[in-house]
């Protein structure tokens, strides 16, 4: 219906208009920060990327190893009850090709961001990271990939450890 | 004179709710130990035991009162599901104090949608590192923000007026804080009790004049979590419980813009809806509990002056002789819980009624009030009627 209104009643703002000042505005710039507790469960995990290794928790309940870990389990709610290192291998679940940043502005190359069912983790408990050391078209589904650290002393305890899981190498 | 209408009211047609269970977690400064979901998940399991239900098959709707801002991140619904029980079943955030929040878990149950709702509320105040820069988004902000005032100098301003408007002096002012700090040291809830003097208080460093360091309640930690019910389904299950008797909330001008400062419409029009509703025919001084927002010293004074009505009624409840007036420590004692600040003086008002408040039990008692605020720069607030 609004397809139909060629023009608005009243004075219409145009983006010049604002460019060029020509009415009062307020800009407001803050700096909110915050440094979240991570707990015990993503504590222990990215201690453990620190280390290059990456650990799940197990549900006695429902038997699924949880990654990233959580100290409870959502569908048993209840505490999660043993900690299970895991390899640092996969296979993707699902991906996509992004040509945009956070910010929204436009990517000259496009990053591969995929979701990766980690290997001794519960069908479809995965985690969302990176894929380098492949073009966008031989990414697939079920694809195996493994994990590329960066070297030890680089190392800071963060998702970022992992730069990225690449198509992984036969041995 | 603002002129306002009625408030939001909850009427209790169809018989009372009943709070069947209560768990909490951390009330410490800092909890640096756990992080939000596992503070809340510990808050959780302990009040689902103590109300013996299984929130994955008994609970039919779940509350959480919580404000983005001070959580770090956007729309937190998708945030709260899992560590309370809630994943897959109804729940609902709602950016409020817990009082609202009950009046709204006490709809759900008497509309029908659910039997038993949960009701939770967290701080991780510490997680927050700039927490002037929050309360500060609150400002209105084109004439009000660019000014630079901060809520402890809005408060300083409102202080200043109450103690010109009132009656109540700065050392009634002081003796709040006194007050409150010497409660909390019986209140293993507490982070902030101490024997302080008035003296101590009126040395403490002017952040507004002329409100101080010590008329500020400061920031705690710590994850709440209520179990209500309808009357039926406590009795038919055999839950031990303490009624809500009446809520109600209400909103009011700020004070600076042309709301009174000796008072709180909100409050005061809260006071009047919740008791009506209860059917309570007594006055402020029939209640055995009064727990009141304290968040700054002279808010407390000024909540109790706006429900007790007179300024004689209020300083005969100041005396301590019949009612016990916060005496968990408020806010000045036990610490700023933020969005958790009302569902903790429910906990304490329950626990209370329940006589399980160990040292800080108030001997007999059988009616308690919660008067929540939800801060400066807001004039909205609600208050609950609690019994047993």
């Amino acid at each position: 219906m609004s397809s139909k209104i060629a023009k608005y009643e009243g004075t219409e703002i145009t983006p010049e208009d604002l460019r060029r000042e020509r009415y009062l505005m307020t800009t407001y710039h803050t700096s909110l920060s915050y440094a979240w507790s991570s707990g015990v469960a993503t504590g222990k995990y990215l201690a453990g990327l620190k280390e290059g290794e990456i650990w799940g928790r197990r549900c006695n309940g429902c038997e699924r190893t949880l990654v990233p870990p959580r100290m409870y389990c959502e569908q048993c709610f209840r505490a999660t009850s043993s900690w299970v290192r895991l390899e640092d291998r996969g296979k993707v679940v699902t991906y996509s090709v992004s040509y945009v940043n956070s910010d929204a502005s436009r990517r000259d190359q496009p990053i591969i961001v995929a979701v990766i069912e980690i290997a001794g983790g519960s069908p479809m408990m995965g985690i969302l990271h990176l894929l380098g050391e492949v073009a966008p078209e031989k990414v697939r589904v079920s694809m195996e990939v493994e994990a590329v650290w960066k070297s030890q002393q680089d190392r800071e305890g963060a998702i970022t450890d992992i730069v990225y899981f690449r198509p992984r190498r036969k041995e | 004179m603002e002129k306002a209408g009625r408030s939001t009211i909850v009427l209790l047609k169809t018989g009372r709710v009943e709070i069947i269970g209560v768990g909490y977690e951390g009330f410490r400064p800092v909890v640096s130990d756990l992080s939000t979901r596992e503070l809340m998940f510990q808050a959780a399991s302990k009040a689902y035991d103590d109300a013996s239900v299984n929130p994955r098959r008994d609970v039919g709707s779940f509350i959480c009162c919580t404000e983005d801002l001070w959580e770090g991140w956007s729309i937190t619904d998708e945030m709260v599901p899992d560590q309370i029980g809630a994943a897959g079943r109804p729940l609902c955030t709602i950016p409020a104090d817990a009082v609202t929040g009950l009046g709204t878990a006490v709809m759900h149950i008497l509309s029908g949608l659910a039997e038993v709702v949960v009701l939770e509320a967290h701080s991780k105040a510490a997680d927050v590192l700039d927490k002037n820069a929050v309360e500060v988004m609150a400002q209105e902000p084109s004439l009000l923000r660019p000014l630079g005032a901060t809520s402890d100098t809005l408060a300083g301003l409102e202080m200043d007026a109450f103690l010109r408007t009132s009656g109540f002096s700065l050392k009634d002012v002081n003796r709040a804080v006194v007050r409150g700090k010497a409660s909390a040291l019986r209140n293993p809830r507490a982070s902030y009790g101490g024997k302080f003097s008035e003296a101590d208080v009126e040395s403490s460093e002017i952040l507004s004049s002329p409100l101080r360091v010590a008329d500020k309640a400061e920031f705690a930690e710590a994850g709440i979590v209520l179990v209500l019910a309808s009357e039926a389904w406590a009795k038919k299950n055999k839950r031990d419980s303490v009624g809500i008797d009446g809520v109600a909330w209400n909103s009011s001008l700020p004070w600076i813009e042309g709301g009174e400062m000796s008072v709180s419409g909100y409050a005061q029009r809260s006071y009047s809806d919740a008791v009506r509703r209860a059917g309570f025919k007594g006055d402020l001084e029939d209640f055995d509990i009064l727990e009141l927002d304290d968040t700054y010293s002279y808010k407390l004074l000024q909540h109790l002056l706006s429900l007790a009505g007179t300024k004689a009624a209020a300083r005969r409840i100041l005396s301590g002789k019949r009612t016990a007036l916060n005496p968990s420590g408020g806010s000045l004692g036990v610490g700023n819980l933020v969005e958790a600040s009302a569902l903790h003086r429910l906990l304490e008002c329950a626990l209370q009624l329940r006589g399980e408040a160990g040292s800080i039990q108030v001997k007999g008692a059988k009616k308690a009030l919660v008067q929540s605020w939800r801060g400066i720069p807001t004039g909205t607030g609600g208050v609950a009627i609690l019994s047993r």
